[in-house]
């Protein structure tokens, strides 16, 4: 069975060379290779479902799936390890990464054309499944490097201007976080003398009594590094233009996934750390709460719909980065579910936000028209609520969750700090909710612009995961509740 | 038989489901008989509610078990919410909106919820979810000042509600924090003094029945929340006498400022909710009951004159007091009730305000209590005669009624108009049959020259202000308080554009960010 993990990053990999193919000049017709790619796409999708399925019963059973690539042993070869932290966030993202696909399908059609996106989306979902799964902390980097390049071109494929500024601003500024990350891995390289996680923290642990100010250099490089990837403050200036200016769908990826894969290479490091001293917890927290008040306040202030909901990840992120920093199993769990929630929420809206940006013809939140559609309204709702964090939905849970765990471990300035933050989320999401209320002319509207119910459907089943999720967490409360007792 | 309890929110949930997903025509046939049959499930359970028992159901939330609580508190209060409901959709089923009905019976239903809550995070839940749907209750008409205010309301009411919420974690850690915290959720969602201004903008752009409950209800389930969860926090409750007699005098002197119908109601609940929290913070017995026994009459009689107000608008379409007059003669039933309305809260014998008033008046102690009581009654014996003198007698005004009232609005404003002398006349038997035993000694001759007093006060108050026209044309008070409001949103506003500005810049100040940030958490770490 151990097996599997291979073919997780196998699948996409090779649905890449495919749909690679049919972005060579052929002289089959355009409607075809449309056809062609979205046959391949969707089989990719439905692999990896199967895999994932297959893994699932061992997984929540709390098994732990190791592969070593051409048989070598730990200390010098490759070794893939699937456990249930990894399991479960490669659910999340395949998930999310195939809602946002059908919505591409029939939003972006002048974008598929050329066959880039297919082809990059899937490199993305292999860099994605490569990080997740890779036990080796070289091959993280490069899997990363993957991720960052794809992501890269996925934003040029806007074909805007400010498309091509964002993507090289994103190039930029995460290849100097993917020089922090080597340059960590070759100080671990060269005074442990492997690059398998296990040894480095047995490594680690004898280091801390040797030289202790390495230990410090470490933790700086990797904390810059990956806090570059997930946007904490002050490291999170590439986040809102890239998000702003990259395509809806390819948003999402970025704000669902690809920050929440930064957040699980955290989670994983800190872990090769054993238990870190308590000013180091207290500053990681504190980094979360600078993330949270600058986020809030920035948010607050943008009239640009994309924008608004890039800040808004940023001020979510930071509660994540809180419940890992105060790092007791309790605020771990409601880091690890609001992991969860935010991808899914966030995920509806930023589809929403593209619907929105479609039909309305702006981007701005004041002067939209909107023709109305009670679903999509009633879906926007629910999830800006649960990025808010109202009950019954589930950003609620997992706010209360951690809040509880700041408490557990005497930080409790950190809960005024979420708590306050949700009542200025609770502003400038309700500023945008507020624009679909008022009566319009009929002349105002759009007529032209048609919404298909498979660009709609993915929205819509997110939001029921939502509010499922709120009203009934216990399942998945279960879950994290083992991967806690796996990684703590 | 602890099961049945069960029913009295699931039926309204239920009929929200049915009304959601069945295009029917009649609404009115299955949001009231829903409100009905909780109403009679309610009354069904006196006998038992009265010695007070606990009924545990398994909802949601890992670490949160619902417990439902049944006592003689939350069984009065549940009692007139019911009610009210009732008449208020009776009233409403004139009104051909599928979303309004559904929203109105799943407020129904999350606030008895609420209500019934053992726990304080039950509690705060069920109010959270409460303002969000009343929220979209208040911006129903979907004009730009209904938007505007409901964003008001909803951006007041989460910050009470937050806070509530933080009492409740903090509440091992920081006691005293977490007791002040509270007190100011409440206080926030209840509409007192400092904190009245959604309230005041909320209640005239609300359709005229969720006015009514808006009012009549939801302020009041604030209320609850602090008889039933202060005692346990470490709390002094008699602090909040201040904040009583702040908001009774501010509440009547506004109103009599005011022009726009509505707008007089709002600032009245300002100030009537003054006096149930004065009646709980005298920390007595007998102050304690006359508080709860007011909140109860208040939710009768300010429902009553909201749907007052709402059948006049619906009958001639303007809320201006200056462009109404003489509608007696063409709408007795409204006249009528609204006569019963004004005198009750005028508290005047036999209606209900003026049993609890008086209960409220022996318990407080004499000296500048007394005073500011008394000063308040006139206010609102002066603000009522404006109100009804202008819409209801005198020559016609410029808006003539255009249309006829329908027969359930009339048969709403008379259950309730029954209602308020039934509870004025029989206060003491429904007290004690809902398990509040208490010797009420208001039917005697000792306080008709108090009363007189406060009329003959509030005629020269309202002739002083006719004689100076103060009435007809008000001027122009903006409060210190809104401009704080303001004043504080555009602080965050600018701080938000600054922290904006500054963190906009070049990529190469983004490269030497983060070569300097690596340095600083080196160094902050190496010492």
């Amino acid at each position: 069975m151990s097996k599997l993990i291979i073919l997780l990053v196998l699948t996409p990999m090779i649905t890449t060379f495919l749909l690679s193919i049919t972005a060579i000049p052929h002289k089959v017709e355009q409607k075809e290779l449309m056809i062609i790619r979205t046959i391949l796409s969707l089989s990719g999708f439905s692999v990896l479902f199967i895999l994932l399925f297959l893994c699932a019963s061992d997984m929540l059973s709390g098994e732990v799936y190791r592969y070593s690539l051409g048989g070598w042993d730990a200390l010098s070869g490759i070794v893939l390890q699937l456990d249930i932290l990894s399991f479960c966030i490669a659910v999340l993202s395949v998930v999310v990464c195939f809602f946002a696909l059908v919505y591409s399908f029939t939003f972006m059609e002048h974008m598929r054309g050329l066959g880039k996106f297919d082809a990059f989306f899937f490199l993305m979902i292999t860099g994605i499944m490569g990080v997740l799964v890779s036990r080796d902390i070289f091959n993280m980097y490069v899997f990363f490097e993957i991720v960052n390049i794809s992501v890269y071109v996925l934003i040029t494929t806007g074909r805007k201007k400010e498309n091509y500024k964002a993507s090289l601003k994103y190039l930029i500024l995460e290849s100097i976080s993917s020089i922090l990350f080597l340059l960590a891995v070759g100080i671990i390289y060269s005074t442990i003398g492997s690059l398998n996680m296990d040894y480095i923290a047995e490594g680690i642990s004898l280091l801390r009594i040797e030289q202790p100010s390495l230990i410090i250099l470490l933790f700086s490089l990797f904390f810059v590094s990956l806090g570059l990837k997930f946007g904490v403050v002050p490291l999170h200036f590439w986040l809102p233009d890239s998000y702003f200016a990259a395509p809806s769908p390819v948003s999402t990826v970025q704000s669902g996934i690809v920050s929440k894969i930064g957040i699980y290479a955290m989670i994983r490091i800190l872990s090769l750390f054993g238990t870190l001293p308590s000013d180091m917890n207290y500053f990681i927290a504190v980094m979360g709460a600078m993330t949270i008040i600058t986020g809030t306040l920035c948010a607050l202030v943008q009239t640009d719909i994309k924008r608004m909901l890039a800040y808004s990840s940023i001020n979510q992120i930071g509660v994540i980065i809180i419940g890992l920093g105060i790092g007791n199993p309790i605020a771990m769990k409601g880091a690890l579910f609001h992991i969860m929630n935010h991808a899914l929420a966030k995920a509806g809206l930023f589809l929403c936000a593209g619907i929105l940006i479609h039909t309305r013809g702006t981007r701005k939140i004041s002067g939209m028209k909107f023709k109305d559609s009670p679903g999509l309204t009633l879906s926007f709702i629910l999830l800006s609520l649960s990025i808010i964090g109202i009950p019954p939905l589930n950003g609620f849970v997992s706010k209360l969750i951690i809040c509880y765990g700041a408490i557990g471990a005497h930080f409790s300035e950190f809960t005024f700090i979420i708590f306050f933050s949700s009542i200025l989320s609770s502003v400038y999401y309700f500023r945008v909710i507020q624009t679909f209320f008022p009566k319009h002319e009929k002349k105002a509207l759009t007529p032209d612009v048609h919404v298909s119910t498979s660009t709609l459907l993915p929205i819509y089943i997110l939001a029921i995961m939502c509010l499922l999720l709120g009203l009934f967490p216990d399942t998945a409360l279960r879950i994290i509740d083992i991967i806690v007792e796996v990684i703590l | 038989m602890t099961l049945l309890i069960t029913t009295v929110f699931l039926v309204p949930l239920l009929g929200t489901m049915l009304l959601m997903f069945f295009p029917l025509k009649k609404l009115q046939y299955v949001s009231v008989p829903c409100a009905l049959y909780s109403c009679i499930i309610l009354c069904a359970y006196i006998p038992e509610g009265i010695h007070g028992f606990t009924h545990t159901i398994l909802i949601w939330m890992n670490p949160l078990e619902f417990t439902i609580l049944i006592d003689k508190l939350a069984l009065l209060i549940t009692l007139v919410m019911s009610v009210l409901f009732t008449t208020v959709l009776v009233f409403a089923s004139h009104m051909k909106n599928r979303k309004f009905h559904m929203l109105i019976l799943l407020n129904f239903s999350v606030l008895l919820l609420s209500i019934f809550s053992q726990s304080l995070l039950g509690f705060y839940i069920c109010i959270e979810m409460a303002a969000v749907i009343t929220y979209f209750l208040i911006i129903h008409k979907k004009t730009p000042q209904s938007i505007n205010a409901g964003l008001i309301y909803f951006i007041f009411n989460i910050t009470g509600a937050i806070l509530i919420l933080l009492s409740i974690i903090i509440r091992t850690e920081l006691p005293s924090i977490a007791a002040r915290l509270f007190i100011i959720g409440c206080l926030i969602k209840a509409g007192f003094a400092p904190f009245h201004i959604w309230l005041a903008r909320a209640h005239p752009v609300a359709p005229s029945p969720v006015s009514a409950l808006l009012s009549g209800i939801m302020v009041k389930v604030s209320i609850y929340g602090i008889i039933r969860f202060a005692p346990t926090f470490t709390v002094d409750i008699s602090l909040l006498l201040i904040i009583a007699l702040l908001s009774m005098l501010l509440g009547v002197f506004s109103a009599l400022l005011q022009s726009d119908i509505k707008k007089i109601l709002a600032y009245h609940t300002v100030s009537q909710i003054g006096f149930i929290l004065l009646g709980i913070s005298l920390m007595s017995d007998t102050g304690e009951i006359g508080g709860l026994l007011h909140l109860v009459n208040h939710a009768l009689f300010k429902g009553l004159l909201f749907l007052c107000a709402g059948a006049i608008i619906y009958a001639t379409g303007t809320r201006n007091l200056h462009e109404l007059g003489g509608l007696a003669k063409h709408m007795p039933i409204p006249a009528v009730a609204c006569l019963v309305g004004s005198l009750a809260i005028s508290g005047i014998p036999p209606f209900n305000g003026y049993v609890s008033k008086c209960i409220l008046y022996e318990a407080s102690p004499s000296g500048y209590i007394s005073l500011i009581f008394s000063i308040t009654c006139a206010g609102t014996v002066a603000s009522f005669i404006k109100l009804y003198w202008h819409t209801f007698m005198g020559s016609s005004g410029k808006k003539p009624p255009q249309r006829a009232i329908p027969f359930s609005m009339k048969m709403a404003l008379l259950v309730l108009s029954g209602l308020c002398i039934i509870t004025g006349i029989f206060a003491q038997h429904i007290l004690s049959l809902v398990g509040y035993q208490i010797e009420i000694h208001v039917w005697n001759t000792a306080h008709i020259p108090q009363i007189a007093l406060n009329i003959g006060l509030g005629v020269l108050l309202y002739g002083i202000g006719m004689k100076s026209s103060l009435i007809v044309h008000p001027p122009q008070i903006r409060l210190s308080i809104d401009r704080f409001y303001q004043v504080s949103g555009d602080a965050v506003e600018y701080a938000g554009k600054k922290f904006h500005d500054i963190l906009l810049q070049d990529i190469n100040y983004y490269a030497l960010t983060i070569v300097f940030v690596l340095a600083a958490i080196y160094i902050l770490f190496s010492l």
